[in-house]
C-alpha cells in the first residue's frame, strides 16, 4: 500500500542527510496522529508531493495550528482525544492531579522574549540587544552568576514569559514527571539534558533552570506527536504497545552506555510559572557547557533497541528501521 | 476570578465554555444553575451519549486557568452537595442528580473543597442507582479521589477484608482508595507504597479464592491503573514483581504482569492496522 505522501517519503528516506531519514521514519510510523489531525495537516500542507513540500508542510502546520495558537490543536478533544492523558477520571487511567511534573528550560533560547522585554522597557530587560548564543550567555552571566541575584531575575523571566505568551503564544510546553527526572538531578546538568533529549545549536555555554509543578496546574495534559514539534528530527514516536498514560518517550542522547529504561514525556499549553515552581525544584540554575549533540543515528538506534527491551518484539514490526 | 473563554465565538466546540465559565466568573451565584445542568437542564445542544456532568467538565479551561476553575467549581459543588437534604441521596431522591454530583466530584479531585462535603455521605451511606450503576459506586470514587490525608486507610482496609460497611465496596474499591490515598497530608503526590503492596496482595487473593474467570485481565487492568496514576514514580514492573515474590502470588498472576495484553499485537498488525499508522502507511506487513 503506497504512502499517501509518496514520493515525498521515499525521497527523504533516500536522502544522504540522516536528519531527513529520521524525520521520514517519524512521519511514517507515528500512529498517534489522529485521523482528524491528519486531515487538518492535509489542509495546511495541501497533500505534499515532494520532500520539501512535506517538511515545509510539517513546519507550516506546527507554526499555524500549534506553536502560535492560543488554543493549539493538541488540546482540542475533537481533534486529539486519543492523546489527551488527563481526560480520564483520577484513578481511572489519568495521573493523579497532585503528581509533580518537571520542565528544564534553556534560558538562552529566550532571545525573542528578552527583546520583547527590552522593547516594552520592562525592568531587567532594558538594553538587551544580544543576537548570538554567546552574547546571550554573557548577558545571562551578569545576571545569574551570583546565586543571591538569581531568584529575583528568574522571577522576572517567568513573569515575562507569561506576559509575552498573552501576545505571542509558544506552544507546546514539554515536560516529564518529577519522579522520572529526579534520579538524574544529582548528576551533572548535561546529563539532565541528555535524558530529556535536549540539545542546543551551539557548544557555547548555556543557562538552564528546572521547574516543578503539579499535573493540576498544567491544564490539559497530552501525549505528543510529530505534529507537535514540526520538522524536528529529534522526536521519536512511541510504539503502539506503549499505553497512553506513559505519554511519549524522549530519546536519551547518551547511547554508550545505553539507558535501561524510558521516561515519560507530555505536552500542555503554556502556563504561568510562579517562582515557587523554580524554588520547589530546588532552585536549580546551572551554567552548562555541552559537547556536540552527538551521533543521531547511534542515538536513535539505541532508543529503538531500548523500546524493544521495554515493549517487546512488536516494536520492530511497527518500525523496522529508525533511520 | 474571571475565566476567559478560549474558543472563538462561532466555534461550536466552545458552547460549554460559554455556558460554564461566565457562571464561574460570577461573584454572586446560586446552586440552582449547577444542579440544573447536572440534571441535564439548561445545557446547549450536546450529544446525549455522555452524562451531563461530562459536558460540564468539558466547559472548563484547557490551559493555565483550569486549576483555578476546577477549584471554583468544586467549591460550588460542595455547597450543592451539602445543601441537598439527606433524602436527595436516598432511594427517593433524583438518582441522576446524585450520580452526576458525585461523579463530578470524583472527576475534579479537589480534596480541599470536597472532602468535608463528602465525608457525611460516606459515613451515613447512600442508596439508589443510575443506569444500573449503584450511587454508592460513584460515592466511593468521589471519596477516593478527594482524600486530604491517609485517615481513610481503615475504611479501605475494611473493603479489602470484605467487611460490611455503610457504603458497600469490594476489595478492588479498597485498592482504589489506597491507590488515591496520599502517603500523608504532606506527601499527596504519592501513595503509601506499603499499604499499596498489602492491598494488591489482598485483591490477588480475593480473585484467587473467588475463582474469577477474568482475573488475569482484571489484574492487568489494575496494574495499568497503578502506573497511570503515578507515572514514573517507580519502576512499576519491578515493584509488582517484588510484591508477587514477597507475598507468593499464585502462578496465574505472571500472565498479568508480563507485558501488554495479547490483543495489543493483534491491534498492531491485525484488522485495525490501518488505524495504527499515520497516515495509513504500511511499509512491510508482518507477513
Amino acid at each position: 500500500m503506497p504512502h499517501r505522501y509518496e514520493p515525498s517519503i521515499a525521497t527523504l528516506l533516500g536522502s544522504g542527510e540522516i536528519t531527513e531519514r529520521a524525520l521520514a521514519r517519524n512521519v511514517m510510523h507515528d500512529h498517534r496522529v489522529t485521523p482528524a489531525r491528519a486531515e487538518r495537516f492535509d489542509q495546511v500542507a495541501a497533500r505534499p508531493s515532494t520532500a520539501r513540500e512535506l517538511t515545509d508542510g510539517l513546519d507550516s502546520y506546527y507554526q499555524r495550528s500549534v506553536k502560535t495558537r492560543r488554543l493549539p490543536d493538541f488540546v482540542m478533544r475533537r481533534l486529539n482525544h486519543e492523546n489527551v492523558v488527563s481526560d480520564l477520571p483520577t484513578g481511572g487511567g489519568s495521573p493523579k492531579r497532585e503528581v509533580y511534573l518537571a520542565r528544564v528550560l534553556i534560558l538562552n533560547g529566550l532571545r525573542l522574549l528578552f527583546q520583547y522585554g527590552h522593547a516594552k522597557r520592562i525592568l531587567g530587560f532594558r538594553g538587551f540587544s544580544e543576537t548570538s548564543w554567546s552574547g546571550i550567555t554573557r548577558w545571562l552571566d551578569e545576571r545569574l552568576s551570583l546565586a543571591s541575584m538569581r531568584g529575583d531575575f528568574i522571577e522576572r523571566i517567568l513573569n515575562l514569559i507569561y506576559l509575552y505568551s498573552r501576545h505571542e503564544p509558544f506552544q507546546p510546553s514539554w515536560c516529564t514527571t518529577w519522579t522520572a527526572i529526579s534520579p538524574f538531578l544529582p548528576l551533572r546538568a548535561p546529563r539532565w539534558m541528555q535524558v530529556l533529549g535536549l540539545s542546543t545549536p551551539s557548544t557555547t555555554p548555556i543557562w538552564l533552570i528546572v521547574l516543578k509543578y503539579q499535573v493540576r496546574e498544567a491544564g490539559t495534559l497530552c501525549r505528543p506527536t510529530q505534529l507537535d514539534c514540526g520538522r524536528s528530527y529529534l522526536h521519536f514516536p512511541s510504539p503502539p504497545a506503549a499505553p497512553l498514560y506513559r505519554g511519549g518517550h524522549p530519546v536519551d542522547l547518551r547511547y554508550n552506555p545505553r539507558s535501561t529504561d524510558v521516561i515519560p514525556e507530555f505536552i500542555h499549553k503554556q502556563i504561568w510559572h510562579p517562582l515557587r515552581h523554580w524554588t520547589d525544584a530546588g532552585s536549580r540554575c546551572e551554567r552548562v557547557t555541552l559537547t556536540s549533540a552527538g551521533d543521531l543515528g547511534a542515538q536513535r538506534s539505541a532508543h529503538h533497541a531500548l523500546l524493544q527491551t521495554v515493549y517487546g518484539p512488536s516494536v520492530p514490526l511497527w518500525m523496522p528501521a529508525c533511520v | 476570578m474571571n475565566f476567559d473563554v478560549e474558543y472563538s465565538e462561532a466555534d461550536p466546540d466552545g458552547a460549554m465554555q460559554r455556558l460554564v465559565l461566565p457562571w464561574l466568573s460570577k461573584d454572586h451565584w446560586s446552586t440552582k444553575d449547577l444542579l440544573g445542568w447536572i440534571a441535564g437542564r439548561g445545557l446547549p445542544p450536546v450529544s446525549g451519549d455522555e452524562e451531563p456532568y461530562v459536558w460540564i467538565l468539558q466547559g472548563l479551561p484547557l490551559g493555565a486557568q483550569r486549576h483555578a476553575a476546577e477549584r471554583e467549581l468544586a467549591g460550588r459543588l460542595a455547597a450543592s452537595i451539602s445543601e441537598l437534604s439527606v433524602t436527595a441521596f436516598s432511594s427517593q431522591g433524583d438518582s441522576k442528580l446524585s450520580f452526576g454530583l458525585l461523579m463530578t466530584a470524583a472527576s475534579l479531585g479537589c480534596p480541599e473543597e470536597l472532602s468535608a462535603a463528602l465525608r457525611p455521605l460516606f459515613e451515613r451511606g447512600v442508596s439508589g442507582e443510575w443506569n444500573g450503576i449503584p450511587i454508592s459506586d460513584a460515592l466511593v470514587l468521589a471519596v477516593a479521589g478527594n482524600q486530604l490525608d491517609n485517615t481513610l486507610l481503615i475504611h479501605w482496609k475494611r473493603y479489602l477484608l470484605g467487611e460490611t460497611t455503610p457504603v458497600p465496596g469490594s476489595p478492588e474499591d479498597g485498592l482504589l482508595g489506597i491507590l488515591l490515598m496520599p502517603a500523608s497530608a504532606e506527601a499527596r503526590d504519592r501513595p503509601s507504597l506499603e499499604a499499596l503492596q498489602d492491598a494488591l496482595t489482598c485483591v490477588v487473593r480475593w480473585f484467587d479464592s473467588a475463582g474469577e474467570p477474568d482475573r488475569v485481565d482484571r489484574l492487568r487492568a489494575l496494574s495499568s491503573k497503578v502506573e497511570a496514576t503515578y507515572p514514573g514514580l517507580k519502576h512499576w514492573a519491578s515493584f509488582f514483581a517484588e510484591v508477587a515474590d514477597r507475598d507468593r502470588w499464585p502462578s496465574w498472576t505472571r500472565a498479568a504482569l508480563n507485558g501488554p495484553a495479547k490483543d495489543t499485537q493483534q491491534k498492531i498488525f491485525g484488522r485495525s492496522a490501518e488505524k495504527i499508522y499515520w497516515p495509513r502507511y504500511v511499509e512491510k506487513r508482518a507477513e
